[in-house]
Formats: C-alpha cells, sequence, structure tokens
C-alpha cells in the first residue's frame, strides 16, 4: 500500500479518535509499528488531541485529590471493586482489570491472571465475532426477502405486459372485428365493445363503460347465432382498464353479441328484459 | 519526577506517584470527563475512578506503544463514556438539566491553555469540523452513530476529521 495514501486516508484520526473498527485498529497499531512515518504522524494527531482535550480542562474541586487518595488506601488489596471492562477500540487504553497485588506476587499467579485475561479475551472475540455474524445473517436475510419481493413485483409486471401486449397485438390483428354493444333502454349510457376474429379464433371483450352489478348479479356474454343466444361466459366488472380474454368458446358465425345481467353465477338461457348491451356483427 | 520515573513508581505500586499524576492531569481529567458527564457531581465520582483505574490498570500501559498522556485520556474518556451509558445517569440527566455552558464560564480553565486562546481555537475551527470531533472524542458516537446524527458517510467524516485535525495540529503539533 502507498504510505502516504495510507496516512491521508483519515484513518488514523478515525483511530485516535477511538472511531476504528476493531480490524482497523490492528492494522493502524500494525502499520505504526512497522513505519516510523505512520507512528510519527498518529503521535502527533495524539498531541493535538490532548492539546484539545487539555484545552478543555477544569480545575476540579479542591477535596478532589484527598477523596479520591483516600479511596485508593482503603481499596482491598489484589482485589478490584471495579470490573467494568474497557472499550475495545481505544489506543492504548485497552486494559483489563487487574488488581495490584498480581504485579508482585509469585510469577505463576501473573501467568495465572495473564491465561484468564487471554480467555476473557477470546471469550470476547468470540461474542464479538458471533454478534458480527449475527448482524450480518439478519442484514443478509433481510436483504434477500426484499429481492425476493422485487423479484415478484417483477414477475407480476411481466405478466401484466405480457397481457396487454397480447391484447394489443390481437386488437392490431388485420382479421379483427371490432363490434360495438350499445345500451339498450335499461343500459343507461352503458356500452362495450367485442373484438372477435376468425382467422385467429379469439374473442375479446372491452368492459366499456358497464357498471358494478350488485352483489348477487353478474354480467353475462352471449353471442346470438342463427337467432339463438349462446353463453359465452359470465365476468365481473374489476379492473376495467384491461380488456377479458373469453377462453375456450368461440363462435365462428355470430350475427350479434350482447350483454344481460344475471344472477350471481350466471343463467342457462339469457333474462331477456335485463339485457343491457347489444351489437351486431357487420357482415354477420 | 520525570513522566517516565512517574510511571516506573506506579508499576511498582507507589501511591505517592498517583499525586504527581494527578496533579498533572486533574484539570485536564476533569475537563474531558466534565464535558462528557455534564454534571461537575458525576464528573468528581468519575474522575476519582478513573485515578484508581489507572492505578490499578498501569501495568497493562506500555509506553513503547503508546504516550502516556493519550492512554490516561482515553481512560478517562471511556469511563466517562461508560457513565453515560449506565441507566441512573439517563434517570438524572432527565430531573436534573445541567447548564454546561454557565458552569464553564464561571469556572474557567486554569491549565496551561487560557480560555481566551481556547475560544479563539474553537471559533477558528469549522462548526461541521468540531462537531465531528466532539461527537467522536467527548461523546464517544460510533462511526455509523456519527454518520446518522450529521447524516454524512463516513468518508466525509475522515476527510472532516482529517481537516479539523490538519487546524489543531497548528496549535498542538
Amino acid at each position: 500500500m502507498n504510505l502516504q495514501a495510507y496516512i491521508t486516508s483519515g484513518i488514523l484520526e478515525l483511530y485516535a479518535h477511538g472511531l476504528a473498527t476493531p480490524e482497523e485498529a490492528r492494522e493502524v497499531q500494525a502499520m505504526a509499528e512497522q513505519h516510523p512515518e505512520v507512528q510519527q504522524e498518529l503521535d502527533a494527531i495524539q498531541r493535538a488531541l490532548e492539546g484539545y482535550a487539555a484545552a478543555h480542562g477544569v480545575q476540579p474541586p479542591a477535596g478532589l485529590k484527598d477523596k479520591m487518595l483516600e479511596r485508593l488506601d482503603g481499596m482491598p488489596k489484589g482485589r478490584t471493586k471495579d470490573n467494568t471492562p474497557q472499550k475495545e477500540s481505544y489506543n492504548n487504553s485497552k486494559s483489563k482489570f487487574e488488581p495490584e497485588e498480581a504485579r508482585v506476587t509469585s510469577v505463576a499467579s501473573v501467568a495465572a491472571w495473564i491465561l484468564g485475561l487471554a480467555l476473557l479475551g477470546s471469550l470476547v472475540a468470540i461474542f464479538l465475532f458471533w454478534q458480527q455474524a449475527e448482524r450480518a445473517t439478519a442484514q443478509v436475510q433481510a436483504a434477500r426477502s426484499e429481492v425476493e419481493q422485487v423479484r415478484k413485483d417483477c414477475e407480476a409486471e411481466k405478466a401484466k405486459a405480457k397481457a396487454i401486449n397480447d391484447q394489443f397485438i390481437a386488437i392490431r390483428h388485420w382479421a379483427t372485428k371490432p363490434v360495438q354493444l350499445k345500451a339498450t333502454p335499461i343500459g343507461g349510457d352503458a356500452y362495450a365493445i367485442v373484438f372477435w376474429n376468425n382467422i385467429k379464433k379469439t374473442t375479446y371483450l372491452d368492459l366499456g363503460k358497464l357498471p358494478k352489478p350488485a352483489a348477487d348479479k353478474q354480467f353475462q356474454l352471449w353471442a346470438i347465432v342463427d337467432g339463438k343466444p349462446t353463453d359465452m361466459g359470465i365476468f365481473d366488472v374489476a379492473d376495467t382498464s384491461t380488456l377479458i380474454k373469453i377462453e375456450g368458446k368461440f363462435i365462428e358465425a355470430p350475427q350479434a353479441f350482447a350483454v344481460t345481467l344475471e344472477p350471481k353465477g350466471g343463467s342457462q338461457a339469457p333474462t331477456l328484459d335485463q339485457m343491457w348491451v347489444v351489437g351486431a356483427v357487420a357482415g354477420g | 519526577m520525570t513522566e517516565t520515573e512517574i510511571i516506573a513508581a506506579l508499576k511498582l505500586g507507589d501511591k505517592n506517584a498517583l499525586g504527581e499524576v494527578y496533579d498533572r492531569y486533574s484539570a485536564a481529567l476533569y475537563g474531558v470527563v466534565l464535558r462528557i458527564v455534564q454534571s461537575p457531581e458525576v464528573a468528581e465520582e468519575v474522575v476519582q475512578d478513573v485515578f484508581l483505574k489507572i492505578f490499578r490498570n498501569i501495568g497493562s500501559f506500555d509506553e513503547n506503544k503508546g504516550r502516556f498522556s493519550t492512554w490516561v485520556i482515553n481512560v478517562a474518556r471511556n469511563a466517562a463514556i461508560d457513565a453515560t451509558r449506565t441507566s441512573e445517569f439517563k434517570n438524572r440527566q432527565k430531573t436534573d438539566q445541567f447548564d454546561f455552558v454557565v458552569y464553564r464560564e464561571s469556572h474557567p480553565a486554569t491549565n496551561n491553555v487560557d480560555t481566551i486562546g481556547l475560544r479563539e481555537l474553537v471559533n477558528k475551527l469549522d462548526e461541521k469540523h468540531r462537531k465531528v470531533i466532539d461527537l467522536a472524542y467527548f461523546q464517544g458516537y460510533t462511526q455509523s452513530e456519527i454518520e446518522q446524527e450529521m447524516n454524512i458517510p463516513i468518508g466525509t467524516v475522515k476527510t472532516r476529521m482529517r481537516l479539523a485535525m490538519k487546524e489543531l495540529r497548528k496549535y498542538f503539533g
């Protein structure tokens, strides 16, 4: 790595402020050990921060020193009252509690302490790693479900686009005949259009301006062949922005199409006084 | 006593050496702690703890790896930041709103840098730059907390920090 780039990257400042992540902190420490320039820069930053801190200095109340020294005298030997571990990411203050006795007593107990601290250190490390892994897993999961949702939305949009495109192609086909269904006296301002194609054998219904029927009623489309009505299926007036494709039924030579309002589920024969719109097929 | 002597004495368990440390650093540490906990009462408690911690943990301080003053100030910062995270502290803060600014005016720093000099210096720092330093150094915010608080990406945090340090180093470098 380019040393100068490293020095000016801002990572040393981050570290001196105690903001570096544990990995970054290890890296800074290693870099400072290897490169005197890094160490120098770090020292300068720390001196500046200390200056800034000292500039905020406030003389503590007069009795504080004695109080503190009293507490120091009262401290039971080799026992720490205060077990708060220090924050990990700070440069030199990583000190875990270390009882005063440990320094002066036998090598064995020092070793035991070191071992204990090492163990504690690794437990902390394991915990931190575990926590990090947990967090990462949760993030991955959240991202995954988001992607899944986006994928679903995308599929839905694609299906919709394809349906509309299919309809567009069908309507534009040279053999498609639009059949205007106009309102009967009970139909008010309702209208509908049937797109009928004798070559492609398709029938589409444009709901036009049919009202939403009562909950127990449904509209039903009929084709009139040789003066007799043939059932073309029931449909709901929900989404009027796309056409309804009439599936499975194709009438070769209809003379007319009509829509009647029927009890929910449709009827065998049309209720003629409930015919809302009707239109003849040109040349049919 | 030189600093090296003080450290050696501390490592041997010499309690008088801690008095020396107190004389040298109490104003800086009290100032830092007060700034973080914003209550003289709490600051007194924390500062006492800090000196006891220094005495207790001096074994973990390695002169070859870092400066004593940095270490001491970081012990104080950590202790103060930890103190603000206790539930007791949070409860106290609700009932006892302390006006830090007023306090500072009536108890000017008696340290090596006079108050006027500090004000001058702080005024020279760009507000945006100072805020980054203060959030990180005095309030113990993490990277992501600063990103959120100031609504800037970590790259900008670094840049601002670097610029602010450049200014500071003119005075203290």
